[in-house]
This record gives C-alpha cells, structure tokens and sequence, in this order.
C-alpha cells in the first residue's frame, strides 16, 4: 500500500476548513495520529522474491533474460526478480561454483534457473542441494543431475533417454541396421552412447561400434578426425550412425562420414543445432538428422516469447531458451500460488503431475518431475527443417 | 567494622548500582571474547580453512596433472613404438582398441580435472592457462587418437604427421601445465602469506585481550574489594554480631547501591530491634516493678506489724491490716486522715516534735513507745519506727512509720510483776506462815488438849475453846496469805460452784446493808475442783468490794454459769482447751473505778479504801485463787457507771460430789508406837500429848537423822512415822526417801505447813501414805493415824488368822 500523500494533505485541509475543530493541541493530536498511521502503512514494505539467472552471461550481447523480463517481472505483488549471472571469468567456464555460492548466499534468492551444461551443473549441484535451494536446469541431461528429491529439477530428457530416442527414431524411422556412435569423451557424450547401447539391447540388437573423441579433431586441419571416421567406418561399417558432440566438432564430422561413406545415416543429438555459421550442403544435409526438443507453437505465451526474442535476439529462441523460459515460468507460478521460500518451492515442484497438482503447462509442453519429459523430443530431418537464425553457441 | 557514632554521619556516596558494574563488566568482557571469538570463527578460521582446501585442492591438482601429463608422454613414446612395428607388419586391431580406450580415458580424466569450490585461482590468467592446458591435452590426445585411427587404417604416412603433430603439442602442454602450476602455486604463496597475517591478526587479537585483562584485572580487583567483598565482609561480621546478640551495630553504607540499600535497611532492622528490644526490657522491669510492688503490697498488707506510709504532712497514704488493728479501726476507712488523730493525747507532742526531724531526713525514729486511741477508747501501746523514702531523685516521698504492738507485752509484763510482788509475798508469808503455823499448831493442840480434859473447869475449858477459836481465825489468815501468794497447800476435791455461790450469797444477804440489793443468776450447776473454802474466800471478798463501791447502796448481781470461751482467750489467759468453763460475774453498779486505778487492782495490799476498811488483798487473794484454779479473772470498770468482775474457772470431769461429814477424835484401837520427827520442839510436844492422849505410844525425834538413827535401833518397835517437812539438817522428803529404803512397809504421814513438793505423787514416791496440814486438829490427826494404824494392825491380824 502506498499512500499518496499529497492527495492526503487536500483531504486534510479540506477535514480541517468543515470539521469545527480550533483547538490546536487537537490537531496536533490528530496529526500525529495521523502520521503515526501513514508511517505504519509506509513501514509495510513490498517483498520481492528472487530468482536467479545461473545461465553463464556474455555482457557484450543480449541474454534470455533481456528477452523474458519483461514478460516475467510484471509488478504483480509478490513481485518476481531475475538476479543475473555475475561471477567472473564466466566466459571461461570456472565461475560455476562462484556463482552457485553468491546466490545461496542471498537469502532473499528462493530458486535458481541453470547450469548451462552437464560439467558446471553437476559441479554445483550438491551446493544447491545442501542449501534446500530449487534448481531447475533447462538443457543439461546428464543423468547423475536429474533429482527432484534433493531439489533439482531438469526440464530435458536424461542423456539415456535421449540416447534410447535416437536408437529408436533410428532404427524405426530411419530403418538403420547397424548404428555406431561417435561421442565427446565426457559425461554427456558418454551419456548417450550408454543410451543407445542399452536400448539396442533391449531391442534385441547392439552396437555396432563407438568412438570418444576429445572435440578438438577438426582443429588445424581435421586430419585427426579424417583418420578417426575412416577408422571408424572401416571398423564399424555402420549404417548410421549418432554424432554425440559439440557443434563444431559435430559438423566436421558431419561432412566426413558423408564424404567417406555416402549412404549413410547421420543423426546428432541435441548438442548439434544447425546454424549459418556451420554450411552443410544440400547432400550432407540430406543424411543428416538432428534432434530438437522445442519448436515454437501457436499460443498465445509462446507467440509473445518467440516475439520479444524476436526483438532481442533478432532471430527466434532456440530450445534451451524456451526451456529456460519455461523454468522462470515454473518458478513465477510456485512463488504466485503462495510458495515463497525455498523449501516450499521445492515441494511445490515435487507435487507436480501429482493428484490435485497437475502439470504445469509450458511453451515446451506439460511439465511434471514425475517422469521424463520425452515428449519434448522431436528428430528433424534437416532437409525439411525450416533455417534458423544462426545462434551464439 | 566501624562503630555507629563514626559511621551514621556519612552519607552514602551516589554510585552506579552493583548490578550495572556487573552487567557492564561481564558485558564488555562478553564484548571482547565475543570479538575475538567472532573475528577468529569468521575471519580467521574460514580463511585458514579456505586455504588449506586450497592448498589441498591445488596439491590434488597438480598431482593429477602431472600424472595426465606422465600419462601422456607415455602414451605418444608407446605409439610411437607401436608406429615402428606397424612399418614392420601390421597391428593388431585389439592392441590399437586397447591404446585408444587408453587414450580415451586420459581424455575423460583430463576433463574431470577442475577445481571445486576452491577458488583456487580464480582469475581469468589461470583459468586461461587452465583452459590452454585442457585444450592442449585435448589436442594432444586428439591428434593421438587419430593416429591410432591412422594406424588402424594402416596409414602410416598420416600417423607419422598426427604422431609428430602429438609430439609437438605435448611440449607446450607441459609448459601449459607447469604455467597452471606455478600460477597455482603464487596463488598458494599468497594464500599462506594471506594465512600468516590471519595468523598475526589472531595473535594481535589474543594479546590485545590479554592484556586489557591484565590492565584491568587489578581494576576489577579494586572495584570489586570496595564495592562487593568489604560490604560482604561487614554484613558477615555484622550478622556473627548479631547471632551473637549484639544489636548495637550498624553497617557503613559508603555506597548508595544495592548493598549500601541492603545495610541502610539492615541498619533500620537493627535499630527497630534495638527499640523493641528496649521496650522488652522495660516491659519486663515494669513486670518485674509491678510483681516486686505486689510482693511489696501483699508483705505491707499481711505483715504481723503495723506499716503505715504517711505523707510529709502526717495524712495517712497507707495503712495495713495490723495497723488497723492496732487503731482498732478499718484501715481503708481511715486513709487520708491526720496520723495524729489517733495518737494518745499526751504523746501528741512527742509524735510532733519526733516528726519534723524524721520528715526532713536528720534522723529517724527507733522503737520509742507511743500510746495510740482505738475506736472503742482502749489505749494501745506500740513501738514506733519511722524512717524518710525518698524518690530516686532524693526529694523525699513520704514516712514509712512502723509500729510494734506491744500492749499484749505490757499487760504480760504488769502480770509478771504482779507476780514477782506476789512471789516476794509468798516468800515473806510461806516464811512467816511455817513459824506461824506452828505456833498456831501448839496453840491450838494445847486449847484442844484443855478443851477436850474433862478435869478441867467450865471456865478453863471455855477459855480453851476461845484460844483455840483465835489460833483458828490466825490459820486461816496463815492461809490466805500462803493462797495470796499460791503457796497454800489447797485441797483438790470436786465441789458443786452452786453450793459455794449460793452459801456466799446467803451470807451476804445476811451480813450486808439492807440498800444493797444483791441479785442472784445461776443457768448451771458446774463442778469444780479445787478448795472450795478459797473460791467461797476469793468470792466473798469480790462481794465486799461491790458492797464498798456502793457506799449509797446498789445492786449486785452475781451470774454464775458455763460460757463459751473462744480459743483466742483460752490461749491468752492460759485456760485449758475443750474444757468447759464456769463464770462468776460479780457487778456493781458502784462508783467505778478509773483505767489508771484499773491497771493496779490486782495489786496487793494496793487500796483506794480508808485505811481502816480494807487490807487490799481482797482482788490479789481472789486473783491467786483463781489462778491455782487454772483460771482467769478480768475487771471492767466504768466511772461512775459500775464495775463487773469475771472469773472464769475450769470445770472439773467428776460429776459427783463426795460430802464430807465432821466426826469425833477416833482413839487408838490397838497398842501402837508412833514416831513424831519435827525440828520444833513445841509441835512434837502438842504431837505427842494428842497421840497418847488417843491411847498411842509416842517417841518423837528432833530432826531426820535423829529419826534414822531411831529406827535404824529398832524398827519393829515403831508402827507410824509422821514427818515434819521442814526441818533442818535432812528435810522430811530426804528423810522419809532414806526410811522407806530400808522399811518400805514403814507408814509414813507428812505434816506441812505450806511446803508443796511437787504434788502428792512425789509424797507417794518417797514412802508418804498421807498428808496433814498443820496446823491440824485433834479431830484430823486421830483420823489419819487411826487410818493407817488400825488398817495396818487389821491386816497383821488377818494376816495372822491366816
């Protein structure tokens, strides 16, 4: 409640011209009174309930959270706030733990939305969990992170599910008999290869062969890379194969298994999202399918969300956006239902998709912790898919 | 402790309350320990802490690089070997599987390399170098993997580039890895020196601590001596004081805090019970006053002397009960009187003049005699004693004046010397009346002798009978003078006091002048023993002083009966107890007589008659009778009103009375020899004559020896003994004591003439069978003897016919 004082004077002076009251000491009284009640509504402060940003930052461009404030911080008693990433060195990847501590520090901070990855979301996460703090993590899929009990909340699909989808879409859609996996040496791409190796054994099959790589192949020249897909192939000879690394990597990959065998069947997991910035041809594109977990929907929210992204970012949100928003989203809904502290934010999130706790509706679809979100995972052909906007890795 | 005097003037300095200091110490030194504590829990403690998990994490660091780095110098010299065997034939495929999962899990290790939580370096050079290292070794490891793929392949062209492209790599990854380290070790160096000044801080922290503990410890002391452990130890020494039951004590309240309250109010606690206590001591005085005033009241009202407390101005403040007695008033009724109202008048202005010295304090008053007035006119005479009380200030109070009665001891006194005169009377008459009975005895044996001798004439004979008739009169004055002075030897015989009275009063009315009217009263008829002649004497001379004291006649009444006599007189006139007894009262009408003649009436030969009408020991006589009686005898007397005469008389427990006849001389029956032991020659002539003349044989001894002598000769030949009393050389009762040793069946009479030895049980003791009085008759000397002769000689003769 804020008084407005100057219509109070009006009012007062107005009392003071009708009422027949010309005892000073009275009115002396009566303002103190009066002034004793407007210090009191004035000492009724506003609370603001704080979520923080735990997605790493690059303050030479706009983030997500330029593009969602406003959508999210609406003035709506109990007001929401977006507390930024603001540990150093962010861009270098060491921050991580910084960060998670700054945040569990600021006692009005009652859920935080990231890590962006697998590495720097497990490295935080029993930070989070012994401080009770919510955390939803929108991308990162290792299956050591996903614990809603603890108080950790992902919004994607686990690497092994990821890894079973693929195998799936792989071996039912694409009608791929012998499938490899060529995966980044670290928890992630480990992940997915341990998913499609499990899911073609309990389809009665099994992989054909598989490769970690560091991610720096196509460095300087790709010649390590040509060696290791000719290996491969040579070893190997499958017949698709799933491309579990970064972008970069991912590409040149890409352009080698079609260039050494060009029947094949090149599927990437959701590390690998086309850009401009990484050119494939119409033939390589041809072989090549990529996993998303979000498209853009009509509705109304995700048409404002695309939009102001749109205004932001110039182009459309890709899904980590989306799943982020969603995650902001989540929280503004569990704080708005009354759940403004930690622990109750936590139990909120675990009763979703629970008797009398249905499933939040989300841009990126119903969202429960009771299960994983497979739903949200579609394989694009990328010789259907429409081009998007290149995106900052 | 300091005394009251010293300490009550003081005023308690204004000070911060003890409870302030306390709070106010602990406070700040809660304040410093809690600084300490907190700069070292949060300060020193999480840094030290942060960098020793720095100093681990970056040694766990570095060692896992060094051991990535060893692993991957291993790595490439191991495939270069294998390289060279591959020139030679061709590798097998599980050996290069083998080495690539080795190369690959180098790959994943480096990738688990990342400091966690330790802000180990957290500056943008070393994550930097960190990340040129991680991006060194992926490469190294790259280009090692695609020679293996290489290898595999069998393109050894390729795999000798990618393996000199690993070896060219690993060179600056070593150097990347030693930047990283050496970056991480500056940051350690910094850690640790940032350690030491966590280190300094917390040692500046302690001895700063210690040392405002050390400044302030004495202080401390200091305050705590003056404002806590004096005031304790007062109240300590104060409270042993007062256990002890000294409430004169008070604590000095320097401070005005709480203990300096707590012995202001200690002080107000002792000072109250000091006051109660005073008032304790004054009740318990006023007790002690009040109970020694009601012992004082209780020994002044039933003390056996008179006390009487007189103001100044001679009023009677207080008076006991023998007091009144002595006035013979009511001592409540006479309170607030003049003491002098009920002084006898002629000792007024001795009392005045005694009382002005006494009423100033120059000297009391010691046991001088006073005569005071009763209510009833008797005059009492008493010791007084009177002395000044003061107040306790000395001003005087009032006379406390004392009084002995000493009026019983004054009429005790006129009675022992009414007996000393009477016992000097019955000397001179016990003297006179021995000589004089013998005289008499003679006289009257030899009248008897001429009167009783038929040869004689008429003229002679009735000469005798006048001589004798006069020798009589003479006895009987012998005798009342030995009863004037109670040496009589009256007879003890029951007699009936009516026959006496009204023989008396017969007399009288015969022999007195026809104007005195003589009444007679008798309620009983007691009787009495003793000599009814005596009691007939002793009464008639009580009716001749009525006669006299009615010169124009009047009337005498004499009222005899049996009185109740209460036991107060009894025992004041010595009369017996539970014996019933019998008055005489004989009164007049007469002139009276005044208390001063009163007081000398039993006086004898004291008279107020003319010289010619009275002897004056008619009342002496009557008194001494009276008292052989074992009786008393009061007189009161009125001027000009009347005198009445009492006399009380034990009476006798025999209730008959043996009348006794006259009878002729009884002469001898049988021939016997009476031996007559007198000193005087006179009696033991007459004694003789009357004895033969009764037909007896007679010897006569001149003394007692004589007598032993005689019978110690020949004892058969003497059958009776009558022995004189008092005799020279061996008295009768000696002499009959050593006859009766040596003849106890000897008879033995005693003849006296006033000698009364202890009553006949001593007579009967030393032998005596019977006693005679001398002068004694023919008629009572025949009869004696005869009774002692004729029974004896009777009984020889029964004892012969036996």
């Amino acid at each position: 409640m804020r008084p407005y004082l100057g219509g109070t004077l009006v009012q007062f002076r107005a009392i003071v011209s009708i009422v027949p009251i010309r005892n000073p000491r009275v009115w002396f009284a009566i303002v103190v009174v009066v002034l004793a009640a407007a210090v009191s509504c004035r000492s009724e402060r506003t609370s603001v309930m704080r979520v923080g940003d735990a997605i790493p930052r690059n303050v030479k461009e706009p983030t997500l959270l330029d593009a969602v404030r406003p959508l999210l911080v609406d003035g709506i008693e109990p007001r929401i706030d977006i507390i930024p990433w603001s540990a150093s060195a962010s861009d270098l990847g060491i921050g991580e733990s910084e960060q998670a501590d700054t945040f569990i520090a600021d006692p009005s901070i009652v859920a935080v939305v990231g890590h962006a990855g697998s590495k720097g979301t497990l490295l935080t996460k029993p930070m989070y969990r012994e401080a009770g703090m919510p955390l939803i993590v929108p991308t990162a899929t290792a299956v050591a992170i996903g614990d809603p009990a603890s108080g950790v909340f992902t919004l994607a699909p686990p690497d092994n599910v990821i890894g079973a989808f693929l195998v799936d879409e792989a071996v039912d859609h694409l009608h791929a008999r012998r499938v490899g996996v060529l995966h980044v040496a670290d928890p992630y791409g480990d992940g997915v290869r341990d998913g499609v190796a499990e899911r073609l054994r309990a389809r009665g099959d099994s992989l054909v062969g598989s490769a970690a790589l560091s991610g720096r192949e196509c460095e300087t020249d790709g010649l390590p890379m040509d060696a290791i897909v000719r290996a491969f192939l040579q070893r190997v000879r499958p017949d698709a194969v799933i491309i579990a690394m970064p972008q970069g990597p991912t590409w040149c990959a890409i352009r080698r298994f079609v260039a050494e065998q060009p029947d094949i069947t090149v599927i990437t997991s959701d590390s690998y999202a086309y850009t401009d910035g990484a050119p494939l041809t119409s033939v390589e594109r041809a072989h090549l399918h990529s996993l998303v977990f979000w498209t853009p929907g009509n509705d109304s929210i995700t048409q404002r969300f695309v939009a102001r992204s749109r205004v932001v970012f110039k182009r459309d949100p890709d899904a980590g956006q989306a799943l982020s928003y969603d995650a902001f989203r989540l929280i503004k809904t569990a704080i708005r239902e009354g759940n403004v502290t930690r622990a109750s934010i936590s139990t909120w999130l675990q009763q979703l998709g629970t008797p009398g706790h249905p499933a939040f509706q989300g841009i990126t679809g119903p969202i429960d912790f009771k299960t994983s979100r497979k739903s949200i995972l579609h394989l694009q052909a990328l010789s259907d898919s429409v081009r998007m906007p290149p995106a900052k890795q | 402790m300091t005394e009251r005097s010293a300490t009550v003037s003081l005023a308690p300095r204004r000070a911060v309350s003890i409870r302030a200091i306390i709070i106010s110490i602990a406070a700040i030194a809660f304040g410093f320990i809690l600084v300490t504590g907190v700069a070292i829990a949060l300060r020193v403690v999480p840094r030290a802490s942060a960098i020793a998990a720095r100093g681990a994490i970056a040694r766990d660091d570095y060692t896992a690089r060094t051991k990535l780095a060893a692993q991957l110098d291993s790595a490439i010299t191991d495939l270069w070997t294998v390289l060279r065997q591959s020139r030679i034939h061709r590798v097998n495929a599980d050996s290069v599987a083998v080495r690539r999962k080795h190369v690959e899990d180098i790959l994943r290790g480096a990738g688990a390399i990342r400091p966690f939580r330790s802000n180990l370096a957290n500056t943008k050079e070393f994550a930097t170098s960190l990340e040129y290292a991680d991006g060194a070794t992926s490469r190294v490891a790259a280009a090692l993997l695609g020679a293996l793929a290489a290898i595999e392949t069998g393109d050894v062209h390729t795999t000798e580039i990618l393996m000199s492209r690993a070896d060219s790599l690993d060179a600056p990854l070593t150097d990347r890895l030693n930047q990283v380290t050496e970056i991480a070790l500056a940051d350690l160096a910094v850690a640790e020196k940032n350690l030491e000044g966590e280190a300094r801080f917390a040692t500046w922290l302690l001895t700063v601590l210690l040392l405002v503990f050390v400044i302030a410890s004495p202080l401390l002391w200091r305050l705590l001596q003056r404002r806590l452990v004096q005031p304790l130890h007062n109240f300590d020494t104060a409270l042993n004081r007062v256990e002890a039951g000294d409430l004169d004590i008070e604590i000095p309240v320097t401070f005005d805090d709480e203990l300096g309250r707590l012995g202001a109010h200690f002080n107000r606690t002792t000072q109250v019970l000091r006051t109660q206590r005073a008032a304790g001591e004054r009740a318990a005085a006023q007790s002690a006053l009040e109970a020694s005033e009601a012992r004082y009241r209780a020994a002044f009202e039933e003390a056996a002397i008179g006390l009487a407390e007189i103001a100044l101005d001679g009023t009677l403040l207080r008076i006991n009960k023998t007091m009144g007695i002595i006035f013979g008033r009511d001592p409540d009724a006479i309170v607030g009187s003049q003491f002098t109202q009920f002084v006898h008048p002629e000792d007024v202005q001795l009392i005045v003049d005694g009382w002005s010295h006494v009423a100033r304090g120059e000297a009391p008053v010691t046991r001088i005699e006073r005569r005071f007035i009763k209510a009833d006119g008797t005059v009492a005479i008493a010791h007084a004693t009177a002395s000044l009380l003061r107040h306790s200030d000395g001003t005087p109070r009032h006379v406390l004046v004392v009084l002995s009665d000493a009026t019983e001891q004054r009429r005790l006194e006129r009675e022992l010397m009414q007996a000393t005169k009477l016992e000097a009377i019955g000397q001179l008459a016990g003297g006179v009346a021995h000589d004089f009975n013998n005289l008499l005895g003679g006289i009257i044996g030899y009248a008897e002798l001429l009167e009783e001798d038929n040869t004689n004439s008429s003229a002679v004979r009735e000469d005798a009978a006048s001589i004798r008739q006069a020798a009589v009169k003479g006895a009987d004055l012998a005798r009342s003078l030995l009863a004037l002075a109670r040496r009589s030897t009256h007879r003890e015989e029951p007699f009936a006091l009516d026959a006496v009275i009204q023989e008396t009063v017969d007399l009288v009315r015969r022999t007195f002048d026809r104007r005195v009217q003589v009444e007679l009263v008798m309620d009983d008829a007691p009787i009495i023993l003793g000599d009814r002649t005596l009691i007939a004497n002793a009464l008639l001379n009580l009716a001749v002083n009525a006669r006299d004291a009615m010169p124009d006649g009047g009337v005498l009444r004499i009222v005899a009966g049996v009185q109740k006599v209460d036991a107060e007189f009894r025992l004041r006139n010595e009369l017996p107890p539970h014996v019933p007894v019998a008055t005489i009262q004989v009164n007049d009408n007469g002139v009276g007589m005044p208390p001063q003649v009163l007081a000398r009436v039993f006086e004898p030969f004291f008279t107020t008659k003319e010289p010619d009408k009275g002897t004056g020991l008619g009342l002496a006589m009557a008194y001494g009778t009276v008292k052989d009686h074992g009786g008393t005898i009061t007189v009161d007397s009125t001027v000009g009103v009347g005198t009445t005469v009492t006399l009380y008389l034990p009476c006798s427990d025999v209730i008959d009375v043996v009348a006794t006849t006259a009878s002729a001389p009884v002469l001898a029956r049988t021939p016997s020899r009476i031996l007559v032991v007198d000193d005087e020659p006179l009696i033991r002539s007459v004694a003789t004559r009357m004895l033969q003349r009764l037909g007896y044989e007679v010897e006569s001894a001149e003394d007692g020896i004589a007598a032993i002598d005689r019978l110690h000769a020949d004892t058969h030949s003497i059958d009776l003994v009558i022995i004189d009393g008092n005799m020279p050389r061996l008295n009768g009762i000696e002499t009959a004591r050593r006859i009766h040793a040596r003849h106890p069946e000897l008879p033995m009479i005693f003849a006296t003439g006033h000698f009364d030895p202890d009553g006949d049980e001593a007579l009967s003791d030393v032998g005596f069978r019977e006693r005679i009085e001398k002068p004694y008759s023919f008629e009572t000397l025949s009869s004696v003897v005869a009774r002692y002769l004729d029974v004896g000689n009777t009984q020889s003769q029964d004892a012969k016919s036996d």
